[in-house]
């Protein structure tokens, strides 16, 4: 089994840039959004439980996190950002679901309700940017100019190998060779050995 | 004068600018006649580079006419034509006399900016951050060029300006990238970044004479002409670039890696990169050294990485375990140009190679501004552009 031809490194994989079209902006900015959500519910899953009005299940909210940073990130290093928009959109579902439980466990229905709807509005502007998002960009991954006769050689690029093997040796010499150096290595030795002194 | 200015992020102005004047003896004053956008200039639009002030004139690929010069210049006279290095050198200071023209000691205005930022100050650049001087650039009708009898490049009759304006940079930085591999007959050398430093790159190794030279890009267009340049290339978006290296070089590794990409990677797939880009939005990483790592980690041991993209500052998670078991070479460094200006003009003139293969749009300089954009978004296939006041 030949390993070398099977290994691969994580660093060896590597995709375009962050998304493009009229959406971009609130794409990222929902990307921006979910990573700080992400956070609250990892660091603070009771606070963020009793203020949304939801069942007190830190587990659950930390896992709610978590998949809010990974939405998150999915959306900020995409360029077709769309799938994990609609990721969101089914998170946001989760949540809805999970918060309305609260309207049972907590008894503060007023809370829970007030989230119920601005986890609908999120849901909302999800789908919204979600079905505007830009078509990924590889389907459409093609030359769009032939710059395959551009080589700048005179002759084919195999003739031209090596033509300038001994340039080291047309190298531009310096201007002349260093005394400022040894001045300079002069005047150190010096201000050396009158510190030691 | 008409210049480009930046006046922040995304914003670059065609506007109306004070001319130039001699302000030195050594001075001269050129009227330029073409210049380009260098991806450098990307990372201070995009606003990656620190330093900037708004209403600087921007620009360090540029060539012209001398229109005017001080009365100590005894190099250049009024019609003589020249190529201008981006790089500031006076020519006198040690690291000059050493050829070491990029790291001029005398020539950065303001160099406790530099020493800073870098721990010691370096050459002072035309159009750039103030980091480096903030010295007025060349994507303008005129320009002040300091220390004028030094760094200049004469063009002899015969050759067009698009010829050799790219002797002032992209040029004897792809191949300064190569030169500093040692590159033997058995070498295979991997260029990251098929932009226009990395086409000249490939082109620079293919005449050093490297056995293999191999691209690794995902635009379609700069894959073209990196093939057309003589390289077998690689398509991040479409296939594994380690298992592709390992294929190409028997399981060894490539001898020598060119870094043609710099602080911008467009690279997001793995997990380094994403953690990269969330730190640079947040302002706790600089730079995105994906294509680092990768080299690094790719290398043959012995072998030498080479990196002419350009980092403006702290850059997270380097292997630097794979650097020192393996025993790699780090060449890195702006551009000496001077060092290489003498035998590539040379080998232009002897039709060894003709740069202007690299321009892709040919625009007047009111134009810049939303060219800009279009270099950046690598849109209608844009490689290189060429602007004439």
């Amino acid at each position: 089994m030949n390993n070398e031809q099977t290994f691969q490194h994580p660093l060896s994989r590597a995709m375009p840039s962050r998304p493009r079209g009229p959406m971009r902006v609130p794409a990222r900015a929902l990307g921006w959004f979910s990573i700080a959500l992400g956070l609250a519910e990892l660091t603070m899953p009771r606070r963020m439980a009793r203020v949304a009005g939801a069942p007190n299940l830190p587990l659950l909210t930390r896992a709610c996190g978590v998949r809010e940073i990974g939405n998150g990130i999915g959306i900020l290093s995409s360029e077709d950002p769309t799938p994990w928009l609609w990721a969101r959109v089914a998170g946001d579902a989760i949540d809805i679901a999970t918060v309305g439980a609260g309207l049972v466990t907590r008894g503060r229905p007023m809370r829970t309700l007030t989230s119920l709807a601005l986890l609908a509005g999120v849901a909302w502007l999800d789908m919204k940017v979600a079905e505007a998002a830009p078509p990924e960009r590889k389907a459409a991954k093609r030359s769009l100019r032939d710059y395959s006769d551009r080589s700048g050689f005179p002759r084919p690029a195999e003739e031209m190998r090596g033509i300038a093997r001994q340039a080291s040796l047309r190298m531009t010499p310096p201007l002349e060779p260093t005394p400022r150096a040894e001045d300079s290595r002069s005047a150190l030795t010096a201000a050396v050995a009158g510190a030691a002194s | 004068m008409k210049a480009l200015c930046w006046h922040g992020k995304h914003d670059i102005r065609y506007e109306t600018v004070p001319d130039p004047v001699i302000e030195h003896p050594r001075d001269a004053i050129i009227k330029t006649t073409c210049c380009a956008i260098c991806g450098s200039d990307l990372h201070f639009f995009d606003g990656f580079m620190p330093g900037m002030k708004s209403g600087d004139i921007v620009g360090h690929e540029f060539m012209g006419e001398v229109v005017e010069v001080g009365s100590e210049n005894k190099k250049l006279k009024v019609g003589d034509r020249v190529v201008v290095p981006f790089t500031i050198c006076c020519g006198e200071c040690e690291q000059c006399r050493r050829g070491n023209w990029s790291v001029c000691e005398r020539s950065n205005r303001k160099k406790s900016l530099g020493d800073l930022m870098f721990g010691h100050s370096t050459a002072g650049l035309f159009g750039y951050t103030h980091i480096t001087g903030g010295y007025s650039g060349g994507q303008a009708e005129y320009v002040r060029v300091p220390y004028a009898d030094v760094a200049p490049v004469k063009i002899p009759e015969g050759l067009t300006d698009e010829q050799v304006l790219f002797l002032g940079d992209i040029f004897p930085t792809g191949w300064q990238a190569a030169a500093q591999c040692d590159i033997e007959p058995t070498d295979t050398v991997c260029v990251w970044g098929a932009g226009p430093v990395g086409q000249f790159a490939i082109r620079s190794a293919i005449m050093l004479g490297a056995a293999q030279v191999i691209c690794i890009d995902n635009v379609p267009e700069r894959l073209d002409m990196a093939r057309a340049g003589g390289a077998i290339t690689i398509d991040f978006d479409e296939e594994s670039v380690l298992d592709r290296l390992q294929e190409l070089t028997l399981g060894k590794g490539p001898d020598k890696c060119i870094e043609a990409v710099g602080m911008e990677a467009h690279a997001l797939r793995s997990l380094d990169s994403m953690l990269d880009r969330v730190k640079q939005s947040v302002m706790v990483e600089s730079d995105r050294p994906h294509v680092l790592r990768e080299m690094m980690y790719v290398c043959r041991p012995a072998g030498v990485l080479s990196i002419a993209g350009v980092y403006g500052g702290l850059s997270d998670k380097i292997p630097m375990g794979a650097v020192m078991n393996k025993g790699l070479t780090i060449r890195t460094g702006q551009t000496h140009v001077n060092r290489w200006t003498d035998d590539l003009l040379q080998r232009i003139a002897d039709g060894q190679i003709d740069p202007s293969f690299v321009i892709t749009h040919s625009v007047p300089l009111e134009d810049g501004p939303a060219m800009y954009k279009t270099f950046r978004d690598k849109e209608d296939g844009c490689i290189k552009v060429v602007m004439k006041p």
